[in-house]
């Protein structure tokens, strides 16, 4: 077990590219920021699991509903993987978390509280929403400075890797499908950009912990940019419109720059107030709770 | 319910390494969760399960000391300085 | 359900006693996946949650794996599959029935996993040399069933050994339990000593996980006949098709 004597000490020891393990002598501070980012993180892969779970059933074929099958239950997986690290924290129990998500007392990332509306929308989250997720967790695996969540997240990125390019070839069938098809993914491209913008965060403040402590090592701005940069020529090319009427390329530098984000829905997303917070807290409490009688008998936590 | 160490040899020339952990009721769950948790694409031809509580821990104090035995290792510059002696001996 | 939905190259017509059985088996594979995968993310814990998952990928494994050999030639395989009319699935009540309570589920994971490896014997043994690939394909499934059986065996047994918990699962038991014996009895009818068999296996796990069979005559499984569960299966398979049924997805 590693000791700091003072703060001082810690963040020098994390400038230096110190990794922290669970049993060092950490300073509280930062084992709440790294275990609230990581239980954030599980929560999420969890409730996009619960999300995707809809699409499984009703996907077109037997060869996709096994690819989603599949790419479901990695997403549930990496809640299990996370939940399992951010418990050895020892802040909460794997139980704690559970049930804190289902009395609505967590966070979860804001695409995850939508209503996916049609099949596209779903394609939309497993090209465009897993990219955006690939993007910050690709940002935190390069420097992360706790230990555990930095292995797991390599294992974590190369099954978003599958995702991704699962994703695009579904869309690439709707792109390269009939006019029905195509209007299908703009319509959902409408409904999705924002949240895909808004899931980046807000702007990041001067002295945020998590950028100090190296788990990110990025700002909210700087992963949306870089997303903003790939993806927007890419869905242009595949014949959609990014539907932000602001949006256009910088004359000199031939960036591409968005539109001022309105943060209202975010906000509400934030609180689990937003369209479809209510619903998918509530199917996963009334399972959670239907079958609190297997882990006890179990003896589950 | 004990939580399990789960530990991975991928096939080809490496060794087990630490994949993670799950918790399950005993060994014989933990040895079937074990497979969809850590290996659903082939990630290991062999698996190891240990429970948690059966770890036994060195402190890492002790370990440490044994980094700096000098005498048990050689980086060869003793054997450097004494053939590059040897060579301007035989030159003179 | 518009009929237009499944109008693109609808299944060759199956005469042969050998594909009827093989179809028969491919479409309960096929319901079992789907049911086990609507326990995505609603599991009693997320151990269970991706076993239960795997357990769902390797049944509509299965079952592509078998229609490509009834249907060797037919086009568009992949996604008519899906598309096929009510009358045309050969599912039969024990699979097709909705899983919840989550103990439902359970018990029907067990004994249709219990009964299963001796239908594939059976279809082996009567057709393995004239249907390609059978035996291959039944070798390679046993050993992902052996796992789905141990699953399932571990539970039921755990499960049974506490009171509270083993009076659900009787209750599950005997809700599920008729369309089990009535599987049974069909295997039976089909091949005697498989039949007697599976019988046999469902009776001692049955004793050994403490719960009972309670004795019912078995009931003849009519498989032009859908249980009224599967309407909304069957309309969530098409579901996306039918927004242009024309498209490729």
């Amino acid at each position: 077990m590693r000791v700091w004597e003072t703060m001082e000490d810690f963040d020098q020891f994390i400038v230096n590219g110190g990794t922290v393990e669970p049993g060092d002598d950490m300073p509280s501070a930062y084992r709440q920021e790294v275990f609230r980012f990581i239980e954030m993180h599980a929560n999420s892969e969890l409730f996009g699991g619960l999300c995707e779970r809809y699409w499984v059933s009703r996907a077109p074929g037997v060869h996709r509903k096994l690819a989603f099958l599949a790419k479901t239950q990695d997403e549930i997986g990496h809640a299990h993987l996370l939940y399992m690290v951010a418990a050895d924290l020892a802040v909460k129990s794997r139980a704690q978390m559970i049930d804190d998500l289902m009395a609505g007392r967590s966070k979860f990332h804001n695409v995850f509280h939508y209503k996916t509306h049609t099949w596209a929308d779903q394609i939309v989250i497993a090209y465009l929403v897993d990219a955006a997720a690939l993007t910050t967790q690709q940002a935190v695996l390069k420097q992360c400075s706790y230990g555990p969540y930095r292995r797991i997240l390599r294992r974590i990125v190369s099954e978003e890797g599958f995702h991704m390019r699962h994703g695009e070839e579904m869309l690439l069938t709707l792109a390269d499908g009939t006019v029905t098809q195509q209007n299908m993914f703009q319509a959902a491209l409408d409904r999705w950009w924002e949240p895909v913008m808004h899931f980046f965060g807000p702007p990041t403040k001067d002295g945020d912990l998590l950028i100090r402590w190296r788990v990110k090592s990025d700002t909210n701005e700087a992963l949306r940019d870089r997303f903003v940069q790939k993806f927007v020529p890419m869905l242009q090319e595949y014949g959609f419109v990014v539907p932000d009427p602001a949006l256009h390329r910088n004359a000199s530098t031939g960036k591409w720059v968005i539109g001022d984000i309105d943060w209202a829905a975010l906000r509400a997303t934030q609180s689990n107030v937003g369209p479809d917070s209510a619903a998918r807290i509530e199917l996963s409490k009334q399972s959670w709770d239907n079958t609190a009688w297997v882990r006890e008998a179990l003896h589950v936590p | 319910m004990p939580t399990y160490e789960v530990f991975l040899k991928p096939d080809g020339k490496d060794g087990f390494f630490h994949a993670g952990s799950l918790d399950a009721p005993d060994d014989e769950m933990a040895a079937l969760y074990c497979r969809e948790t850590y290996i659903r694409r082939g990630e290991g031809v062999q698996a190891w399960l240990v429970a948690r509580q059966h770890i036994v821990t060195l402190d890492p104090k002790e370990l440490e000391v044994t980094a700096h035995r000098q005498h048990a290792s050689n980086d060869g510059s003793v054997v450097a300085q004494r053939r590059r002696a040897r060579r301007q001996a035989g030159t003179e | 359900m518009t009929s237009a939905i499944f109008r693109n190259s609808p299944p060759p017509e199956i005469n042969d006693a050998a594909a009827t059985i093989l179809l028969a088996l491919a479409d309960d594979e096929f319901m079992m996946g789907h049911r086990h995968s609507e326990w995505l993310g609603l599991s009693p814990f997320l151990e269970e949650d991706l076993t239960t998952a795997s357990i769902g990928q390797d049944e509509f494994g299965h079952a592509r794996a078998l229609y490509a050999l009834i249907w060797p030639s037919w086009e568009m395989r992949d996604a008519d599959v899906v598309r096929r009319p009510p009358g045309s699935w050969r599912s039969c009540a024990l699979t097709e029935m909705a899983g919840v309570p989550w103990e439902k589920s359970l018990i029907r994971h067990w004994l249709y996993d219990l009964i299963e490896p001796f239908r594939w014997t059976s279809a082996t043994t009567a057709y393995g040399a004239s249907a390609t690939g059978l035996s291959a394909l039944a070798e390679r499934v046993e050993c992902e069933e052996h796992f789905h059986r141990a699953h399932a065996t571990a539970l039921v047994q755990r499960l049974g050994a506490v009171d509270t918990a083993r009076m659900r699962l009787q209750h599950a038991l005997d809700d599920v339990a008729p369309t089990a014996m009535a599987l049974l009895h069909e295997l039976d009818s089909i091949d005697a000593s498989q039949g007697a068999a599976a019988t046999q296996a469902v009776l001692e796990a049955a004793q050994q996980a403490s719960l009972k069979i309670t004795h019912v005559s078995p009931t003849v499984i009519d498989r032009r006949v859908r249980h009224a569960d599967a309407e909304s299966a069957l309309r969530q398979f098409v579901d996306v098709v039918a927004f242009d049924p024309d498209a490729r997805w």
